[in-house]
């Protein structure tokens, strides 16, 4: 190959040279061209495309003059140089042949040389002479159309990839954001538990008995997941569909596909679509390899239809004790870590709260007094979507709406792992576990009360080996509702040994206080894991973590009630009394309801970065004592103070620098506190802190704008804007003109005089610089900016510095002082910079290519800039407020996703506490303002194909939208060409109808899925249809048809009076000018009331004569209310679910169970046509008119005769010879009528016998047809049955 | 199921919309109805002018705003009580569509911007035509050119108007008039869009040019002139790229040739002469500042400050002074060093609350008493609490005479918000 090519470019220097000078008058054509058609190339090979082109525009040129040349030599070979250019390209790309792209170049040899030789043939005969040409990158476009066609496909496919890029709100990192969560769908008896035990096992080691609600697990030292389990009710699955970010779809490969799946496939589908993968269990119950091996493949096939091809499956193969096995559910983790999740729209746009557990908060002597109390109740859990804000209003699904009335951040009960470690793998250990509704974990935490559950329920499985204590205690308490701390307290009262002894065996666990269990090196720790080691319980795992989790509560009580002495619940400070000895007995009370940092202080000790910021913020309004005292307790701290102290004095400093931030906010919005009760406020004591430690040397660094910035404050202070900006009237003239500018630097009024001075130092001088013909070289704001920069925030900016030398001499003493972490984030910035000024240079030089033709160079374009805007937008949302505190960061933007957020809501009926399923997901949806209001909403709509009946109108349907699912009350309506909604009686059975009905207001485009009903053992398809959002508003715009009719009482030439039609004279005058119409279709229009007559009986003028015996009629249209029924499907309030709920009927349900007969109209039954007989009179013809016609028109009136004519009159007679003729003739047809009717005797015969014959043959097939039809039902009849008895079984 | 439950589900489908409540009358009548409307959230204000013998409950031009929203929106409902100084508003549905609306005229009387400076999205693109005042009321409320000058480059950069299909917005004063007998016409066209762009406005960058409109109904034209000169002048000492149209209109009906070449169309009765100036910057920043002979001395409407400069203009001011007035209070915007002009600061930091739910920035001067109130009146509806963060600019390294300077120090607030993720529903997808 090499040796063809560069034959072929001696060949080309060869044309060049002698062709070239000769060509330049009649230069070639269509060169430019073939440029065109050229596909893209690297940089490498950039010289192709030209020397591609000028061997085509030689080849053409050489042609001759008889071809037609336009002239475009010119602008490849602008001047002589560019040939040598050229030359020198081609030895370039020589060079570049030996790389790695000359890959795709033979196949462009393999149709070169054939063509070549054929038209070198050709055109040697012609002038005679015979030149070899070998280049066969002359003819990488030979073909014209064909290269069109193949460029114009490429593009195509191009654009089909590029997708506008979607706004993706989630969290940068994967740690920042809420675990994933990964529910495990599918019809009972599936293996769905199992999946979830087996997956737990592998992750924690931890045996779940009974797996129940969320289970949150920390998967690698980035990553967690958390596990739900979808019961098998419509109701859950719509909510899983709605919340889930991967769905493993489970299906029992002996079974085969069950309705359930695909009904959840189509859920998922209107509800935005998440990652699914397939899990085919149940394998091992094929007997033979080959009936395995089919059923998998049709499995798969069937399950690629549904989503797409090569999307992901499992095949697990059987259980060992309980779980499957081992390397099987390895194989799914795997794939479980590398999912890539892309956003969905509608979580891209409203915040949710996946529902941990819950706590009934309300005060027990209310209880006590009313049962059905209305309930305040805090429920816990991750923050996912968008960002929630206090103000929000929420919907619980399957509640109801409610406004938050608080909501606080917690601490991360399954926190991420400390990213100083060096290990790159999860330790034994470090495996985190959270599932408060599986019984794993026994103490809970509400804000200020601790719940602790020592009961059955912690001896699951493996644990017999249990202390015979625990099962004393669990006796007298079992669970941790409103009654549990007085049972708790006795129990506690009762007990032998101290509670740290027993602590030791007993499998207590903490979540609140889960981020203990990072390695600690404390005394108590090591006494425990001897104790262990002595009484040698088999699972350590389990035994440690108590211990260390006890440690950890004691320090955090000790923080949370040291502010406060009141001891208001007993339980709380026994608890913490028997707890630890080395917690201080002194810490026995129980937090103020308004101290929510106190729960934030008890969170991630172990993440030293996160450390420095809670401390910072949290435990800011603790005294000097309490911060002894836990420098004291805290050894860790100790060793990490040289790390921390910058870190704290960094932040620290930033926020010293921040306070004219924190000034101006409070100014305007009041002071913190009083603006937002649901965080804590920290500004305001961010710099007693500072003050109270300076041991870091770069405070001095700091100083002099404290100075300034203090000296500032105390300015603000005399000059008292403070106080003229809390009390700024606005009068009542409501004018936004207002000039005087609240100041937040001193005083800037505006003073005409003063901006007319001249001089040097007047004021025109001093913005001379904001204009472009000002001297603002040497002062820039820049360099004003730069001025501000300190060490710290060098860090966090490293793309200041480039890669030459002085800078990395700056790197060095950046990165000397840094951590490794500092060090690790440090270069990944630099990294990521210089991968980004790279991707930049790429990108433009990749835009310089002159080869892309304009208007898919805009494509692109369009394309990137929105890809960049996205970029830009991401980088903001990151940047703007992830440098503030936390408190402030929850202030400004709300609760982001991923952080444990608990949220209290009142007024939740005493219903939601009785009728609790812990198996039912409960999902808190943020909504938007707007999404509360209800009004109609107007959808696109479509009955399932699946679906076997047709939808009627005013039936109720149960719709699932955004968040909610509810009954309401549809009008189906269809769009006229002239855009009228006209009303529908039923759905069209094949295609989209619209869909109007009264409900909560969605924005437009969000998908919707209706079911007819959500109870019952109903066989086929549940989901009725599906559809998407058009509009929203206050009134519905469907109209009906109605037909007035009317009968002609009295006709004139073209005018008429009608009645009949309207009811009184004001009816009339509302319909003056309307257009009517005869059946006949003679057009007429309304004029005017008659005065006599029937009321409302009107002039009408037609364009024609009408008949008395025409029915005239208008065509009007009404509109058509829709009714505004709005039920939604409480079904977390009712104790047996959904079948609890109340919900309409549709009529003809109603009908059936009333036994009450459709009513019939009888105006709308069919009755037999009488028509009577006609008779028409006849046609008469006016003397005038007669005598006008012609004759053969003329009315032939000739008199009756009552003589015969001589014709009839006269006889006949036949003369012998014709006489014998005609008997002849007689004779033959005679002989001829016989014969066929003999022949038509004997058809009929045949006939009779070949239909005997016939029904015979038929009578016989008849036969094994029943058989057969019989046969199949049968089989048909048993699939169903089984699958009912299966869907049975799990409901 | 019982019955109590059934009746617990009833209570729960007629939440109750938490009301914005203000007993303070009709400070901010507009803003607070308007983010009423975009909030979805009613609003009760009491106390609507009580202790004012005179003239109790809502103005005259209150109430033709209530009117003009009532046919802008589906669904709205309002309740006055008998003496007008109460009003319960729930809003409805924005519609857009053609909307045509008169204006009261009078003493009184608002400019008709008073009614288009706030306005929101609808279901179609909305076409206002508004008759009544559109000039000389610069002292209380913007005038029409104001706003196309100063608020449609903002409504460009949040993104209405990006939609290829539909014209981007357009402020058009179809017919001039003064105060105070008015007879004016704007047309007002504002695209629909689904949902706002976060908007990061924090380079002023540098003033480029300045472009400026003297008008004058039924005044001599060379008094627009001489505006347009004196205004020249004071921008010329910075700029050289000044170029002032002036903009005459003699009588009504009859078209008349200005002296800056500008065809002036025909006008109301009263005579009015005002100048508009706008400065661009390099980074597609436009302030705007406009000022206008006072058609009244009433200096009892304004604070203290205005007063004295009310008295100051009872001299009849000369149009030479009017010029050189506009021309300082466009460099004192200049000063300032925002963003947006003081007047656009509450409308672009309501449009930032209804962004997307991503970081919306923009650098402002220091905030006007009326934005203060705004920002606290958006914290209350929309829960937007903003980030303000004093930007001091620092002068030429002169930190030693910081003190005497400071009161003229610029220093510039950067407001950065979260949207609320405001998404137009009323817009029908196809």
């Amino acid at each position: 190959m090499k040796h063809l090519l560069s034959t072929g470019h001696r060949q080309l220097e060869w044309q060049l040279a002698t062709k070239i000078p000769s060509q330049s008058r009649r230069p070639p054509a269509h060169a430019v061209d073939y440029t065109a058609f050229v596909p893209e190339l690297d940089e490498t090979t950039q010289a192709r495309p030209i020397i591609v082109a000028s061997c085509a525009a030689i080849e053409r040129a050489s042609k001759g003059p008889g071809s037609d040349s336009s002239s475009n030599f010119d602008t490849l070979y602008p001047s002589s140089r560019t040939q040598s250019t050229a030359i020198q390209y081609h030895h370039g790309s020589l060079h570049s042949l030996h790389g790695p792209t000359a890959e795709p170049r033979p196949q462009i040899h393999q149709i070169g040389p054939r063509r070549l030789r054929e038209e070198k043939t050709l055109k040697s005969k012609k002038d005679g002479t015979l030149k070899e040409r070998h280049n066969p990158r002359a003819f990488s476009v030979a073909n014209v159309v064909r290269t069109q066609r193949s460029v114009q496909r490429n593009l195509d496919r191009a654009q089909k990839k590029e997708y506008v890029p979607l706004n993706d709100r989630r969290a940068a990192k994967i740690e920042e954001g809420p675990p994933s969560l990964v529910a495990v769908v599918g019809p009972p008896g599936v293996g769905k538990s199992t999946l979830i035990r087996s997956l737990v096992k592998l992750y924690t080691n931890h045996n779940l008995s009974n797996p129940v609600g969320p289970i949150t697990v920390a998967t690698s030292k980035t990553k967690r997941i958390t596990l739900l389990e979808c019961p098998n009710t419509t109701t859950a699955m719509l909510d899983v569909a709605k919340i889930a970010d991967l769905v493993l779809l489970c299906v029992d490969a002996k079974f085969g596909f069950e309705m359930e799946t695909f009904e959840f496939l189509n859920m998922m589908q209107t509800h935005g679509f998440p990652k699914v993968m397939g899990i085919f269990t149940h394998l091992d119950q094929f007997r033979t390899q080959k009936n395995l091996r089919k059923t998998k493949k049709l499995l798969k096939h069937r399950f690629w239809t549904e989503i797409y091809d090569g999307a992901k499956m499992f095949y697990f193969s059987g259980c060992v004790n309980g779980k499957y096995l081992k390397h099987e559910v390895k194989q799914l983790t795997l794939l479980l870590s590398r999912v890539k999740y892309r956003p969905l729209v509608w979580r891209n746009t409203h915040p949710y709260v996946v529902v941990d557990r819950y706590e009934d908060i309300t005060h027990p002597s209310r209880v006590e007094e009313d049962e059905k109390c209305e309930r305040s109740v805090a429920f816990y859990g991750y923050v996912r979507g968008t960002n929630l804000k206090g103000g929000m209003k929420v919907h619980l699904i399957g509640v109801g709406d409610y406004e938050m009335a608080e909501i606080s951040a917690l601490g991360d009960p399954c926190p991420m792992f400390d990213k100083e470690k060096e290990a790159l793998t999860l330790n034994k250990k470090d495996t985190k576990l959270y599932a408060p509704l599986s019984n794993v974990g026994l103490v809970s935490f509400d804000k200020d009360a601790v719940y602790i559950d020592i009961g059955k329920e912690n001896d699951n499985g493996d644990e017999e080996e249990e202390d015979d204590d625990d099962d004393n205690e669990s006796k007298e308490s079992d669970e941790y509702d409103s009654d549990a701390p007085a049972g708790l307290l006795k129990s506690l009262q009762d007990v032998k040994d101290g509670v740290d002894e027993k602590m030791e065996y007993s499998a207590l666990r903490l979540f609140k206080g889960s981020k203990a269990i990072r390695a600690s090196n404390n005394d108590d720790e090591g006494s425990s894991e001897e104790d262990e080691d002595d009484d040698g319980p088999p699972i350590q795992n389990k035994h440690r973590r108590p211990a260390q989790d006890v440690y950890e509560l004691a320090n955090s009580f000790r923080r949370r009630f040291d502010g406060s002495e009141d001891g208001s619940n007993e339980d709380d400070s026994r608890q913490s009394d028997g707890d630890d000895s080395s917690s201080s007995s002194s810490s026995e009370s129980d937090g103020s309801d308004n101290e929510d940092d106190d729960d934030k202080s008890m969170s991630n000790e172990s993440d030293s970065s996160k450390e420095k910021d809670r401390d910072d913020e949290y435990s800011s309004d603790s005294d000097s004592d309490e911060e002894e005292e836990e420098g004291a307790s805290d050894e860790k701290q100790k060793k990490q103070t040289w790390r921390t102290g910058i870190a704290q004095e960094a932040a620290m400093n930033y926020l010293r620098r921040e306070r004219s931030i924190a000034n101006l906010q409070q100014l305007v919005y009041g002071t913190v506190s009083q603006s937002s009760n649901l965080v804590s406020d920290d500004e305001g004591d961010a710099p007693e802190k500072g003050n109270s430690d300076d041991e870091s040397s770069d405070e001095e660094f700091f100083k002099l704008r404290d100075k300034s910035l203090q000296k500032s404050d105390s300015k603000k202070g005399a000059n008292g804007p403070a106080n003229s900006l809390e009390a700024i009237q606005l009068g009542e003239n409501d004018s936004s003109r207002n000039l005087q500018h609240f100041d937040s630097s001193g005083g800037l009024t505006f003073d005409m005089n003063a901006w007319l001075q001249e001089g040097d130092d007047c004021l025109i001088e001093r913005i001379r610089d904001k204009f472009v013909t000002g001297n603002w070289g040497g002062t820039g704001e820049k360099d004003g900016e730069e001025e501000e920069f300190d060490d710290f925030e060098d860090i966090e900016t490293g793309e200041k510095y480039g890669p030459n030398g002085e800078v990395e001499e700056s790197d060095d003493e950046e990165t000397a002082g840094m951590t490794d972490a500092e060090l690790r984030e440090f270069n990944a910035k630099k990294k990521a910079n210089q991968k980004n000024e790279f991707d930049d240079d790429y990108d433009e030089s990749k835009k310089g290519n002159a080869g892309k033709p304009s208007d898919e160079k805009a494509e692109s374009e369009y394309v990137e800039a929105l890809k960049r805007e996205k970029e830009a937008r991401l980088k903001r949302n990151q940047e703007e407020f992830g440098v503030d505190g936390e408190a402030s960061r929850l202030r400004y933007e709300g609760f982001r996703q991923g952080i444990y957020c608990r949220v209290r809501i009142d007024s939740i009926p005493a219903e939601f506490i009785e009728s609790f399923n812990p198996i039912m997901p409960l999902v808190i949806g943020g909504l938007t303002p707007q999404e509360t209001e209800r009004g109609l909403v107007r959808c696109r709509f479509k009955k399932h194909r699946w679906h076997k009946k047709i939808l009627k109108c005013n039936d109720p349907l149960v719709f699932s939208i955004g968040w909610r699912r509810f009954q309401s009350i549809p009008v189906f309506s269809t769009e006229d060409q002239n855009g009228r909604l006209r009303y529908l009686k039923y759905t069209p059975e094949h295609m989209h109808c619209q869909v109007t009905f009264y409900g909560p207001q969605v924005p437009p485009n969000t998908g919707i899925l209706a079911i007819q009903r959500l109870t019952g053992n109903i066989p086929g398809f549940r989901i009725s249809a599906t559809g998407v959002v058009l509009e929203l508003d206050a009134s519905s715009k469907i109209v009906k048809k109605l037909k007035l009719v009317g009968t002609p009482t009295k006709i004139y030439k073209n005018t008429a009076f009608i009645s009949g039609m309207f009811n009184s004279d004001l009816e009339v005058s509302r319909f003056e000018g309307a257009s009517i119409r005869t059946v006949s279709g003679i057009r007429g229009q309304v004029k005017k009331a008659l005065r006599e007559g029937q009321p409302g009986s009107f002039r009408a003028t037609f364009e024609d004569k009408i008949l008395l015996s025409d029915i005239v009629f208008c065509r009007t249209w009404v509109p058509v209310e829709v009714k505004n029924y709005y039920n939604p499907v409480t079904s977390l309030l009712c104790k047996d679910g959904v079948d609890g709920w109340r919900a309409m009927k549709p009529k003809s349900i109603l009908h059936v169970e009333t036994e009450t007969p459709i009513e019939v109209n009888p105006d709308s039954i069919y009755k037999p046509i009488e028509r009577k007989e006609r008779k028409f009179n006849k046609l008469f013809i006016p003397k005038s008119v007669e005598s006008a016609l012609p004759f053969a028109s003329k009315p032939k009136d000739e008199k009756k005769r009552k003589t015969k004519s001589y014709v009839s009159k006269r006889a006949v007679m036949m003369d012998a010879e014709e006489k014998k003729k005609y008997t002849f003739i007689q004779a033959v047809n005679t002989i001829r009528n016989e014969k066929q009717a003999k022949k038509k005797e004997k058809k009929a015969e045949r006939k009779l016998a070949r239909s005997k014959e016939l029904a015979r043959k038929e009578e016989k097939l008849e036969a094994t047809r029943k058989a057969k039809k019989r046969q199949h039902y049968r089989a048909e009849g048993k699939v169903e049955a089984a699958r009912e008895r299966k869907r049975l079984r799990g409901a | 199921m019982s019955t109590r439950q059934f009746h617990k589900n009833t209570i729960m489908t007629t939440p109750k919309f938490r009301t914005l409540k203000f007993t303070d009358g009709a400070t901010q009548f507009r803003l607070r109805l308007t983010t009423s409307l975009l909030s979805h959230r009613p609003l009760l204000l009491t106390n609507i002018r009580s202790d004012d013998l005179d003239a109790p409950g809502l103005h005259e031009h209150e109430a033709s705003f209530l009117r003009l929203i009532d046919r802008m929106t589906n669904g709205t409902k309002i309740e006055i009580n008998a003496t007008g100084t109460q009003l319960r508003f729930k809003p409805g549905v924005l519609l857009g569509g053609s909307v045509e609306h008169d204006c009261p005229i009078g003493e009184d009387a608002r400019s008709v911007s008073w009614y288009l400076e706030d306005n929101a999205v609808g279901s179609e693109p909305l076409e206002l035509t508004l008759n009544g005042i559109t000039d000389g009321t610069s002292d209380v409320d913007p005038s029409a050119d104001y706003l196309s000058a100063s608020f449609l480059p903002l409504y460009i950069k949040f993104g209405l108007g990006s939609n290829d299909d539909l014209p981007p917005p357009s402020i058009r004063v179809a017919r001039r008039g003064a105060a105070p007998l008015g007879q004016g016409k704007v047309h007002f066209y504002c695209p629909i869009v689904k949902e706002l762009n976060p908007i990061d406005l924090v380079e002023f960058g540098k003033v480029k040019r300045v472009r400026g409109n003297a008008i004058s109904c039924r005044i001599p034209p060379s008094s627009a002139a001489r505006v347009a000169h004196s205004a020249k002048g004071v921008m010329h000492r910075l700029l050289p790229d000044v170029w002032i149209h002036t903009d005459v209109h003699s009588s009504s009906g009859k078209r008349q040739k200005g002296v800056g070449g500008i065809v002036g169309g025909g006008c109301g009765p009263s005579p009015g002469l005002s100048v508009i100036l706008t400065a661009t910057t390099t980074e597609g920043i436009c302030l705007s500042a406009e000022c206008s002979m006072s058609h009244n001395v009433d200096s009892n409407r304004h604070g203290v400050q205005k007063q004295q400069q009310q008295i100051e203009r009872k001299k009849i001011e000369l149009p030479e002074d009017l010029g050189k007035r506009s021309a300082t209070m466009l460099l004192h915007e200049i000063f300032c060093g925002g963003c947006v002009d003081t007047n656009a600061q509450t409308f672009a930091l309501l449009m930032m609350c209804l962004t997307p739910e991503d970081v919306s920035r923009i650098r402002l001067g220091p905030l006007s008493s009326y934005s203060v109130v705004s920002l606290r009146l958006f914290k209350e509806a929309f829960g937007v609490e903003f980030k303000l963060r004093v930007d001091e600019e620092t002068k030429s390294g002169d930190d030693s005479d910081e003190d005497d300077e400071d009161s003229m120090r610029s220093r510039t607030v950067l407001c950065s918000c979260l949207g609320v993720g405001y998404r137009n529903m009323a817009r029908a997808s196809t």
